[in-house]
């Protein structure tokens, strides 16, 4: 085939992935009712060049041991509804950028193991990567050889590889680094390794099924049936090949759940988990799909070559190569490639992602010199920081592959990577469902079984590579026999993939699970444990709050956040936010917007709870009182948290300056509901109190018509009083209500103060003169006030009503003197009755406030009438006030100003 | 022949006193009377009632405390408690029941349902 | 609670399946065997991974 043909297709094919995406991202609306499809689709890049290629190479010559890394994924299917699911919440909810992010948000929001996880994850999916390039460039190889031109220049073929790469590595940075925010979605890219699974399959089934024509045909049933070369392919070399089936699909399990391309595009760029009920059964099927033709291709190929060499990875190329069906053999080719460039551009931007979050930005500031060169241009400075990992991780990939991975199968090398990944399992998987799980036992668990998996998986590699001496496998690191790479603890487990696996994950829990429970947390750990693991409590009032943007600003936001979590936590949280969505950091007296605002909330709800924190900043943004209802809950979550951090840890500062903090939002939000809640209450219950007696008469006297006529005339007269008394309530809460609210008018004429007085006292002269008890006015100013006449009489009314019920019945004085003080007149009525103690002459003017005599002489008042009082002069701008009398009764005070 | 049960009506409410004692005697109870906390208990020194009407919100010593001391003491606790009372929010009965009432009836309340539950808790 | 159920039978299929896919439920058709000639090996875990799917799937769509 000719090379510059096959250049040019690939870049077509490039130009084509390229404008699929493009596409995706703009038209947003079409995906809608394919979204899952594309979901579950995208999922499929774990099938990589191994799938393409591998497979049929490992069933040439082991059998059926290639379908165990298909086993995992198929048992972790029952399991994607629950943990997975999980997962996506809890990632959805935090903002997770990738894996890295996840286990270091879990526990604690720890930099350290964050970059340890990325570490971990480069230095493993490294020769992953590099096994896709040696992929590329090996088809490459076999297309341009099968045809019989001799055009192909040595030149291309050793740059082909590093062309690739480049071109990849463009494509890569165009749409991995376009939006700023790593937590948000890429539905290009999705799009596009959507479109990529379906190129594969496509392709593997036009190869396959060419070659079962064209090949297999020519052979009939029982010939292959019986062919001894042939048998291996049937069944399980069943000494060592359970245990590393087993081992594998554990593996593959772990692996499915924790590459750092799965997590990006199963967990991280999923829209709605909802879609996970379509990828359950749409991704099975396309796995089965794509393996459906392994075994008869690999029949094929032996059968084909007959005993001749052959690089059996590539049988599905080689073959229509070899029967001239060019066509046909590049459209395989397309199909590889697509596998290959699928896993390189989605692994490349999730490591990408993880080197500049989780490792170069942590040492820029940790570098004080670096860090405020950083932070004034924090834009371009993410940026580039990025372009340069993925160009920097594809480098490393290329090298790698240049230098050791020609010597080893596809196979091989992919089994260890997911070994490295699967060290994940216990962080992860504890961590979602144990809150005890912490950072301690995680670092070391990883720690742990990363060395075991480096010294028994790795360092094998080097010493094949005359990296490091043989002696070290012959007889053991340091010359001691049970630390040899391929048996630790002289205990050999069949191959070394599963022997690894075992010690590595056994090491790992064992360490994970012993810290955890013989060590403490720290408060961050607690929270973030909270959060992760009853995500359900979390998440849903996270969804729903939604507070509007009022008139705030970013320093404001910040020394709340400061009064729950410190000064400098606030500042560095509100940093990593700028920072991790790219945004220039705004000024302090900049209004916040609804991002930062929501932010803020998150934050605060790890601190105080879902509930309080979105009433705190609603009331921040409103200042208005709050519904009864986000008050309980603040109330229940309040009380929840301020336990969970009174159990839990040492009072540090910070701690009790939210304890503070949080009861003092407390006490303020009991009072205001207080407030309300006692005004109804009582209302209702004055309303109560005559209703009872009424409705008590009522029924006795409807249930005895045989009653005594006296006590008949008896009971009625009480029942008359305790209505009309229900009447002057109900009248008087509507009254005190139209005043409080505002409705009131005031009717304003001008008159003489004494004339106003002078009206209601003798109204009174007459019930005072029958009870032998006095009541005089004396006046020593004329000047007049503007007053509403209705409104004051009351006001006197009811005073002076007061005074005359408590009066003593013989000598009873009342003395009402009007003067001019300071450009008031002022209004004294004084009695010589028991007067109102001292404590009490402020909350005399409270609504339903009473001094409990009144019940006994069932003279009562509602409690009310000086609240009105209090209100109408008010509304006048005036004052009024209880003192104590000459004579040691009440003295009532009003002050009303002059005009 | 049954004797005649006592029962003890505690308000400051005097058209309380007045409505139910004419009611309680009419039906052949026997009634004693306390306007206020002091005088019930004075009168629970002398005799146990059969039941006790209690109001809770009182000057000097609320229906709660009584109904404790009602409840926790050897002499008296045969004694059944109807709470009356204007309270009538859930947690106001619940904590009712909690202090160890009979029965808790809200004001206003229905003469004949007071007549029933009486008569009830009686056999 | 209705989840808590759906969870535990999500959980055992999967414990189902992986028993099936291994020893020693699987070494009972590791024979040279061919059933409509495909060999039974295949077919077995085929249709283990179908039911597998399906049986998920049903668990989880139903209400």
């Amino acid at each position: 085939m000719n090379i510059w043909l096959m250049l040019f297709v690939t870049l077509l094919y490039l130009v084509l992935l390229f404008v699929v995406a493009y596409v995706a991202e703009k038209k947003q609306v079409l995906s809608n009712k394919w979204s899952p499809f594309i979901y579950a689709l995208s999922i499929g890049v774990y099938c990589t060049a191994w799938t393409f290629y591998g497979s049929i190479g490992r069933a040439t010559i082991s059998g059926p041991d290639f379908l165990a890394i298909y086993v995992g994924p198929i048992l972790l299917m029952p399991l994607f509804w629950g943990f997975y699911r999980k997962i996506i919440k809890i990632s959805k909810v935090q903002k997770i950028t990738s894996i890295a992010d996840f286990i270091s948000a879990r526990y604690g929001k720890n930099i350290s193991l964050g970059a340890l996880v990325a570490i971990v994850c480069i230095v493993g999916i490294i020769p992953y990567i590099s096994l896709q390039i040696k992929a590329i460039a090996d088809s490459f190889d076999i297309l341009s050889a099968s045809s019989n031109s001799a055009s192909s220049t040595t030149a291309i073929q050793t740059w082909k590889p590093i062309i690739v790469t480049i071109v990849l590595g463009f494509f890569i940075m165009l749409f991995g680094t376009s939006k700023i925010d790593a937590s948000e979605k890429h539905r290009g890219l999705v799009s596009a390794i959507a479109f990529e699974s379906i190129v594969k399959l496509f392709a593997f089934f036009i190869g396959g099924v060419f070659i079962v024509i064209y090949v297999l045909n020519n052979y009939s049933s029982i010939e292959i049936q019986q062919n001894p070369r042939l048998q291996h392919l049937f069944t399980f070399n069943s000494e060592s090949g359970y245990l590393s089936w087993f081992g594998m699909s554990i593996l593959s399990f772990t692996a499915f759940v924790f590459l750092p391309r799965q997590f990006q595009l199963g967990v991280i760029e999923n829209k709605d988990d909802e879609h996970l009920k379509t990828a359950i059964w749409v991704f099975p099927l396309y796995l089965i799909l794509i393996n459906l033709l392994v075994i008869p291709v690999a029949v094929a190929g032996i059968l084909f070559y007959n005993g001749q060499a052959y690089n059996p990875d590539y049988t599905l190329l080689s073959l229509p190569g070899a029967l001239h069906a060019d066509s046909v053999s590049m459209i395989v080719f397309l199909g590889g490639f697509s596998a290959a460039t699928g896993m390189i551009i989605v692994e490349t931007i999730a490591l990408s992602t993880m080197f500049s979050n989780n490792i170069l930005i942590p040492i820029i500031l940790s570098v004080p010199a670096l860090k405020n060169k950083f932070f004034t241009q924090v834009l371009k400075s993410i940026k580039w920081i990025r372009r340069i990992s993925i160009l920097f991780l594809l480098m490393l990939s290329y090298l790698y592959f240049q230098y050791v991975a020609g010597k080893y199968s596809l196979v091989s090398i992919g089994l260890i990577s997911f070994a490295a990944v699967a060290q994940f399992a216990p962080s992860v998987m504890f961590g979602i469902y144990w809150k005890r799980a912490n950072k301690l036992a995680s670092l070391a668990g990883i720690g742990f079984g990363i060395s075991i998996w480096f010294f028994t998986l790795v360092m094998p590699t080097l010493i094949t590579a005359n990296l490091l001496p043989s002696s070290i496998s012959e007889f053991g690191l340091f010359g001691i026999s049970w630390l040899k790479p391929n048996s630790l603890f002289g205990i050999a487990i069949s191959d070394h993939i599963t022997h690894a696996f075992f010690w590595s994950i056994l090491m790992n829990l064992i360490a994970f699970v012993s810290i955890s429970l013989f060590t403490e947390q720290s408060s961050d750990e607690v929270t973030q444990a909270e959060l992760f693991v009853d995500i359900d409590q979390y998440s849903s009032s996270y969804e729903q709050s939604f507070i509007r943007s009022g008139n705030v600003n970013i320093a404001d936001l910040r020394s709340l956040l400061a009064s729950f979590i410190g000064e400098q936590k606030s500042k560095q949280l509100y940093r990593q936010y700028f920072l991790r969505n790219q945004l220039e950091v705004p000024n302090d007296d900049q209004k916040a917007d609804q991002s930062v605002i929501t932010y803020t909330e998150k934050i605060l709800s790890g601190v105080i709870g879902a509930a309080s924190a979105r009433i705190i900043l609603q009331s921040m943004m409103k200042d208005e009182v709050v519904r009864m209802n986000d008050v309980v809950n603040l109330l229940k979550e309040s009380q929840q948290i301020l336990q969970l951090n009174k159990e839990l840890s040492n009072k540090s500062s910070e701690l009790s300056k939210a304890y503070d903090a949080l009861s003092k939002a407390n006490t303020k939000l009991k009072q205001i509901d207080q407030l309300k809640d006692e005004f109804l209450y009582t209302v209702t219950h004055e309303l109560r109190t005559p209703l009872t007696s009424v409705r008590a008469f009522t029924e006795i006297m409807h249930d005895h018509p045989d009653m005594d006529e006296t006590k008949r005339q008896e009971f009625l007269k009480v029942m008359v009083g305790e209505m009309e008394r229900l009447s002057k309530l109900i009248t008087q809460v509507l009254d005190l209500e139209k005043l409080e609210s505002g409705k009131q008018v005031l009717h304003l004429t001008e008159l003489p103060a004494e004339q106003l007085v002078n009206k209601i006292v003798d109204a009174f002269k007459p019930s005072f003169e029958k009870d032998a008890q006095s009541i005089e006015v004396r006046v020593s100013t004329d000047k007049t006030v503007q007053v509403d006449v209705d409104l004051l009489e009351r006001v006197f009314v009811n005073i002076i009503g007061n005074a005359k019920k408590y009066l003593p019945l013989e000598n009873g004085n009342v003395l009402i003197t009007v003067s001019e003080i300071e450009k008031n007149i002022q209004i004294d009525i004084e009695d010589n009755g028991p007067g109102i103690p001292m404590e009490q002459r402020l909350n005399v003017f409270d609504k339903f406030y009473q001094i409990h005599q009144s019940k006994k002489n069932n003279v009562g008042g509602s409690g009310l009438g000086l609240s009105i009082c209090k209100k109408i002069i008010d509304l006048h701008k005036g004052q009024i006030a209880v003192e104590e009398s000459v004579w040691s009764g009440a003295k009532f005070i009003i002050q009303i100003p002059l005009n | 022949m049954k004797t005649t049960k006592k029962i003890l009506i505690v308000d400051d409410d005097p058209n309380i006193l007045l409505s139910v004692e004419f009611l309680l005697v009419k039906n052949g109870y026997n009634v004693l009377v306390a306007r206020n906390g002091m005088e019930a208990m004075e009168i629970i020194e002398d005799t146990v009632p059969d039941i006790v009407l209690l109001d809770i919100m009182m000057p000097d010593v609320d229906g709660y405390v009584i109904c404790e001391y009602i409840k926790k003491n050897e002499r008296t606790k045969s004694a059944k408690v109807i709470f009356l009372s204007a309270k009538s929010r859930e947690v106001d009965v619940n904590f009712g029941y909690e202090m160890g009432a009979d029965l808790y009836m809200v004001k206003p309340f229905s003469t004949r349902t007071l007549l029933e539950k009486i008569n009830v808790l009686l056999t | 609670m209705k989840s808590r159920l759906k969870f535990q039978r999500l959980a055992f299929v999967c414990i189902l399946a992986a028993i099936l896919l291994n020893f020693p439920m699987i070494s009972a058709f590791n024979r040279s065997v061919f059933v409509m000639g495909l060999p039974i090996l295949y077919l077995y875990v085929l249709i283990v991974m179908l039911f597998t799917v399906a049986l998920s799937t049903a668990i989880i769509i139903k209400k």
